[in-house]
């Protein structure tokens, strides 16, 4: 699915460069919102099995919005990066307190501690 | 560990993955840290220096010093790590993980420059668990001086399977 890139600080943008920054941020976060939708409605599918990237957040929010409105097409299960051992992805943060993810699993037991209803797994590289 | 053995050859193989890394490939060729490896019996020095702008000087070796070569990318590294004695990598969980699991010795060197650096939390815990060394480009010498590379524990690939059967469980599939 469409991927939003994430503006990065090189140090030399200015405030109008951070700007349009912002402004292409919003339009491409709506692009992939709409893209996800589509997707959904095309493909419902019955696992939605995701790990650490934002791209996976507009596809989960729709599908959560579904299974709250009672459309319960999909289970969203969320696998947390192996590179992350002591704090979470932005996107894990919001699935996991959010509880949008009907199963959460972690590589490290560092995270386990901090987030008890993930699932420790071990290291699946 | 294997060793990279091949005629005499024993390969240092540098990789900085996608990413743009001046300040590895600068240390790895910096008088000291060639003088080091050389030392220690490597013979050859092979860089991917990837989207980075600094480009190393090249050495065939023919005066007895360590060759030193480069590229920027490939579209797969395994068979240079394979053949390499020693892999110094940046801390990306790709670059790490495959070497890992094709059992060689590696040292991770962790970019400073980067933002955000949660990189260095794995290369951590791993160095913590012995599976490898981990170095900021300006340490690298002084960790090259210092490793035991027999001390380094094999590191064992992980296992898919506790995530299917949760999954398989939740799911309602009965267990096998």
């Amino acid at each position: 699915m469409m991927r939003r890139e994430l503006p990065h600080d090189d140090g030399e943008t200015t405030p109008l460069l951070h700007l349009l920054e912002d402004v292409t941020s919003v339009w491409t976060t709506i692009v992939a919102i709409v893209h996800a939708l589509w997707l959904m409605i095309r493909i419902r599918p019955q696992v939605i099995l995701c790990n650490g990237p934002g791209t996976c957040i507009p596809l989960c929010v729709i599908a959560f919005l579904f299974k709250v409105l009672g459309i319960r097409w999909s289970s969203i299960f969320y696998v947390e990066s192996v590179a992350r051992v002591k704090k979470l992805f932005l996107s894990g943060l919001l699935l996991y307190n959010l509880r949008m993810a009907d199963q959460f699993f972690v590589q490290w037991p560092q995270l386990q501690k901090n987030y008890p209803r993930a699932h420790y797994v071990g290291c699946l590289m | 560990m294997e060793d990279g053995e091949n005629d005499g050859k024993r390969l240092v193989f540098v990789t900085v993955g996608t990413t743009s890394f001046d300040a590895l490939v600068k240390a790895v060729v910096s008088q000291n840290v060639k003088e080091e490896l050389h030392k220690r019996g490597y013979t050859h020095l092979l860089i991917q220096m990837g989207r980075g702008i600094y480009s190393p000087p090249k050495c065939d070796g023919a005066d007895g010093s360590l060759a030193v070569d480069y590229f920027t990318f490939s579209s797969s590294i395994a068979d240079y790590i394979r053949s390499a004695s020693l892999v110094i990598s940046h801390a990306g969980s790709g670059s790490i993980f495959e070497t890992l699991k094709l059992g060689k010795p590696l040292i991770v060197v962790v970019n400073e420059d980067l933002m955000d650096n949660h990189q260095c939390e794995l290369a951590e815990e791993l160095e913590e668990r012995k599976h490898l060394y981990c170095a900021r480009p300006h340490s690298l010498h002084q960790t090259l001086t210092k490793m035991e590379l027999d001390s380094l524990v094999r590191y064992t690939p992980g296992d898919g399977t506790p995530v299917a059967r949760i999954i398989d469980r939740f799911l309602g599939f009965p267990d096998d």
